[in-house]
């Protein structure tokens, strides 16, 4: 009973100073801020993929009219020219552009392809392959297949045909992206900048005489850090997304996401002396956890050193609770991991403030 | 008057040294340079995952790897697991006397369609010839979003470097001492400054280089590093006159990082006909002139033009607020 009204009375202390500090306002002009971004400025359609210039010099029209019936269907912008002077045009254009080139007297014969310079060899590779099969697909050539007709088809298996696929619209696919990059991150500075002012104040001393301890105050720090998480996190989807969110999953998922951080900071906070000191590598960390935002929208980009990142797992779990598909085992993996790696990081967090609140004397 | 600034300046150099701030001030960016320059060409590389089994041989295995990332797993039920991870992957397994693609259902359209697009690339006959021209574009898209990156948190990095000394001295008192001086408010803010400046100036021109975002037009980054520092001067002014406390420094800088860090994303992520939504945002101009001298064919004129609006917007802000920051930025002996 004791430890419970320590742990209460600690975790309203820490609320207290982030309501009399700036922090409290700071997080709800943030959430604001993003709702405005979300619903008025970010648009709902952004198309990624590179622009596509095709030029039929094969003088039958086919390989036209296959892509502009294909190519479109896939997404992505088709610009159709008819001459030299407007495919160069077009090509020259800064931006992300491909370029393909039909060439034949009387049928397709070769493909040109222009890059931009950048792509990868894989890229390239993968986009000749798949004009081959567009060629084989128009009858081109000479293998003497006539017009095939349509695609090559493999024998495909698909192991969850019944789960429905969410694509929501771009605005509102950001926002489990926000909700990583600020709820769940929001204890960062503040639980260091906490930290460090009680060193000054020489409160830490005072609390090294009370019957309190070392747990029960990086514990009631990390509860704070998940309540002021969900502070911002409730107004941002309840005016984005709305109701439709899986709220019973979100919620929790949010608030240990955020205490995870939290512990994470209170062992990085303890190896530096002040925030002046803290807060850089605090900026890095922040933009090293920010990078899985990169797979969330290319679920192909998935390097090792990418998927060892906590937020990584987090990032398609929150799409998950937003845009609910029924994959349970995504959550329970993030959720999993996440207390693995609470479970490896809170006794670190607790071996590092007793060295100190004991040895250096803090 | 020099000699007040200069002594600020010195003070302010002297106090950040011996806490370590400038020199983490400057390591952490270059530290994120590195992993920037590892991660642009990483996701430039990316096309599609495959997931196969051994017995698919090692010739099509080698194939495959032609076209994008392969990983070989023990069995099927080994595929089927990977197949289900968080990312995109697709198994290729041998079938009869065929193949199967197994997908998980949720897929990017490139993953769904490609391994089949491949597989009959990699099996059947070439149909057409196909050649390749290439722009000598070599710079990746990404490269000038995240170049202009770094110099601009250099600016917030900058401001948080005159903030904090503020907030130091609020708290010290030192701030009451300096007032029983003959230092002026301008005095006061001209020696903060100095470090500040000279923070961003170097931190953008070292990032550059670490992120491999070189050759760069020298003269029109230090143009736009040197105008931004304006910036980090108003950014400090904010973070130092409005807090009181460490905690208060921190709420500040919270809200003054959002136009620092998202703007230079935005503007490649917002289509042009939105950018008007973003005109008041000074960082906005700033980002824009990176942006046009990182890109191919970036001009003086458009740079300076720029340049010139982002400083206007600026001081537009500091003017706006100079009665606040004036207020709040007494020295009292």
């Amino acid at each position: 009973m004791g430890m419970l009204r320590r742990f209460v009375s600690l975790t309203a202390k820490d609320m207290r100073m982030i309501v009399r500090s700036y922090y409290m306002a700071a997080v709800l002009v943030i959430a604001a801020l993003l709702i405005v971004s979300i619903r008025f400025l970010i648009p709902a359609d952004v198309d990624t993929k590179p622009a596509v210039v095709v030029w039929d010099n094969t003088g039958t029209g086919m390989v036209r009219q296959w892509m502009e019936a294909h190519a479109g269907a896939e997404g992505g912008t088709l610009i159709v020219v008819g001459d030299a002077a407007a495919y160069d045009a077009a090509l020259a254009v800064p931006g992300n552009r491909i370029g393909i080139r039909a060439d034949g007297a009387a049928a397709l014969q070769q493909f040109e392809l222009t890059f931009q310079g950048h792509e990868s060899t894989r890229t390239r590779r993968l986009l000749a392959a798949t004009m081959q099969q567009y060629a084989a697909a128009i009858g081109g050539g000479d293998s003497g297949s006539g017009s095939g007709g349509g695609l090559p088809s493999f024998a495909t298996r698909v192991l969850e045909p019944d789960r429905p696929v969410q694509r929501p619209p771009f605005d509102q696919a950001v926002v489990p992206l926000a909700i990583l990059m600020e709820s769940c991150m929001v204890g960062i500075f503040l639980a260091a900048a906490l930290l460090y002012s009680e060193k000054e104040d020489r409160t830490l001393r005072a609390y090294r005489t009370s019957p309190a301890s070392v747990a029960e105050y990086l514990v009631a720090r990390c509860v704070a850090m998940g309540l002021l998480a969900l502070i911002s996190a409730v107004p941002i989807t309840l005016l984005t997304v709305g109701l439709r969110a899986n709220w019973p999953v979100l919620l929790p998922l949010v608030f240990l996401a955020s205490m995870v951080v939290t512990a994470i900071v209170m062992v990085m906070a303890n190896l530096f002396n002040s925030i002046g000191e803290f807060m850089y590598p605090a900026m890095a960390m922040i933009t090293v956890l920010t990078l899985p935002g990169v797979a969330y929208f290319m679920p192909s980009y998935s390097p090792v050193w990418v998927r060892a990142l906590p937020s990584y797992p987090l990032v398609f779990a929150l799409r998950e609770a937003y845009f609910p598909t029924g994959n349970h085992a995504l959550l329970t993996g993030s959720v999993g991991q996440l207390l693995l790696t609470l479970a490896l990081v809170f006794p670190l967090a607790v071996l590092t403030f007793r060295r100190q609140l004991v040895v250096r004397d803090v | 008057m020099i000699r007040r600034i200069l002594s600020v300046f010195r003070r302010d150099t002297k106090s950040s040294l011996r806490d370590s701030m400038v020199l983490m001030s400057i390591l952490s960016p270059l530290l994120l340079a590195l992993v920037m320059r590892a991660f642009i060409p990483s996701v430039g590389e990316t096309t599609i995952n495959f997931v196969v089994t051994a017995d698919l041989g090692e010739s099509l295995v080698e194939a495959l790897r032609a076209y994008g990332r392969v990983e070989v797993v023990k069995d099927l039920a080994a595929v089927e697991a990977r197949v289900r991870g968080w990312d995109d992957a697709a198994g290729i397994v041998r079938s009869g006397d065929g193949f199967e693609i197994i997908l998980e259902g949720n897929e990017s359209e490139e993953t769904a369609v490609l391994p089949g697009l491949v597989l009959a690339d990699i099996l059947g006959p070439q149909r057409v010839g196909i050649t390749e021209r290439d722009l000598g574009r070599a710079t990746s898209p990404l490269r000038p979003m995240f170049s202009s990156l770094l110099p601009i948190a250099g600016m917030l990095i900058g401001g948080l470097v005159i903030g904090l000394n503020v907030v130091e001295e609020k708290e010290t008192n030192v701030a009451s001492a300096l007032g029983t001086t003959p230092l002026g408010r301008i005095e006061y803010v001209g020696g903060h400054s100095l470090l500040a400046i000279a923070v961003a100036i170097v931190i953008a021109l070292v990032s550059l280089p670490v992120m491999g975002t070189w050759p760069v037009h020298v003269g029109q980054v230090a143009v736009i590093t040197v105008a931004g520092t304006v910036l980090a001067v108003v950014a400090g002014l904010y973070i130092g006159g409005v807090a009181n406390n460490q905690i208060e420094a921190v709420g500040v800088l919270k809200m003054i990082a959002i136009p620092f860090m998202t703007v230079p994303f935005l503007v490649f992520v917002v289509p042009a006909q939105w950018h008007a939504a973003l005109y008041w945002i000074p960082t906005y101009w700033m980002a824009m002139a990176f942006r046009t001298t990182f890109e191919p064919g970036g001009s003086w004129a458009e740079v300076l033009r720029l340049v010139g609006i982002g400083l206007a917007v600026s001081l537009v802000f500091l003017g706006a607020t100079w009665n606040m920051i004036r207020r709040r930025l007494v020295l009292r002996g």
